[in-house]
């Protein structure tokens, strides 16, 4: 059941809307059944409140630690941050996350960032490793090399 | 027994003591008897000074008498000179005064006529003397203002250098920010051109192409080795 809701987050900043929609629900919770179905009903989207409907027609399940451990488990989910030079459409999110699972295999959220200067391509940071495989570097050496041609051309 | 040949001893000593004082004192009886029998008798040993006195009298009165013959003699033979003498001295000191009245007059127009000559030089004297100063300071001056000329001329020129020289390196250093900051506009102007000219699908296939190169070089993988963390040129 819970990949069906790590399957729906993609970013960090996905992941951290739905933790915040966890934390109201738990919240919720102490504030007696009324407010429970109204939150669940009002302030949280439709795969989460069906999620929790799932769970709490189980028998035997503590909901509040379910609840509780959920959010845990999904703060302990690895970050892959892409540093890009444009900002990705939902569908573009979803290639790269996949193509991101397939490596990791294993749940990833992607933490992406924007930067024009890198022109293109990516820069990838995965728990202490960094690759540059954006076209900064690339234009930057191009550039140095012609900087010269440049400056005499200015100085004509 | 030995007391008694003591007091045999003084008594012996008192009596010769008392002996020779007995003995002194006749002695002395006896001389006041002789000079009273003396005085009285009327015996006088000495002379009488008033024969003293009246000799001596004589004998000064005799001295006084030649001295003053002597005086005499001598006073009378010292007038006699100093008339003489007198006239003498007299028709000297005329001559004396005479003849320094010559010299006097002499020397004078000597005198005179050697300040006068004198004075007529002093013009020409002091002339040439002015001459050879006045050329002499001449000299100074133009030596001094040819150094000051040389020396003013030195620093100019060094001025001169130097403000050329630091214009060169402030030239340069302003080129070189002017260099640098055209890059840097072209740089970002291109940068810019090339992000917006890249259309989105391209921007995706890049992206993909990056993480495909990051899963090749096992970026994803969880392996504790610590792998290159430098950048990596995207070829």
């Amino acid at each position: 059941m819970e990949e069906t809701i790590y399957a729906k987050i993609k970013t960090k900043e996905s992941a951290e809307a739905l933790i915040n929609e966890l934390e109201l629900v738990l919240k919720s919770l102490y504030l007696g059944s009324d407010e429970f179905a109204f939150t669940l009903r009002t302030k949280v989207r439709a795969n989460l409140c069906e999620y929790i409907k799932t769970r709490l027609n189980q028998e035997n399940i503590n909901i509040e630690n379910h609840i509780k451990n959920l959010i845990e488990r999904i703060r302990l989910v690895p970050c892959v941050r892409l540093i890009l030079a444009f900002e990705p459409s939902d569908d573009a999110l979803d290639r790269f996350h996949s193509i991101v699972i397939s490596a990791c295999q294993k749940p990833v959220f992607l933490d992406v960032g924007f930067s024009p200067d890198i022109i293109g391509g990516a820069i990838i940071i995965y728990q202490g490793k960094y690759r540059d495989l954006s076209f900064k570097g690339l234009f930057e050496d191009e550039f140095e090399k012609e900087k010269e041609n440049i400056i005499s051309f200015l100085k004509k | 027994m030995q007391i008694d040949q003591s007091l045999i001893y003084i008594v012996i000593l008192l009596f010769t003591t008392l002996t020779i004082f007995l003995v002194g004192i006749i002695f002395a009886y006896l001389k006041l008897i002789r000079n009273y029998v003396d005085l009285k008798e009327g015996r006088n040993k000495y002379p009488d000074p008033k024969i003293f006195l009246l000799r001596a009298h004589a004998k000064s009165q005799k001295i006084i008498e030649d001295a003053t013959d002597k005086a005499r003699q001598v006073v009378e033979s010292a007038e006699t000179l100093k008339l003489k003498n007198i006239e003498v001295v007299q028709k000297q000191i005329e001559h004396a005064q005479s003849e320094n009245l010559k010299i006097y007059q002499d020397s004078v127009a000597k005198i005179q006529n050697e300040s006068m000559k004198v004075l007529q030089n002093v013009p020409e004297y002091i002339k040439t003397l002015l001459t050879k100063e006045v050329l002499i300071v001449k000299d100074d001056i133009l030596k001094e203002i040819k150094l000051a000329t040389e020396n003013a001329k030195n620093l100019i020129n060094q001025a001169y250098k130097q403000a050329e020289d630091e214009v060169a390196e402030y030239k340069k250093v302003r080129m070189s920010a002017l260099d640098k900051t055209a890059i840097n506009i072209i740089q970002q102007i291109s940068r810019k051109v090339l992000n917006k000219e890249i259309e989105m699908s391209e921007h995706e296939k890049l992206v993909i192409k990056a993480l495909e190169e990051a899963k090749r070089q096992n970026i994803f993988s969880d392996e504790d080795s610590y792998q290159e963390s430098q950048p990596e040129k995207y070829k």
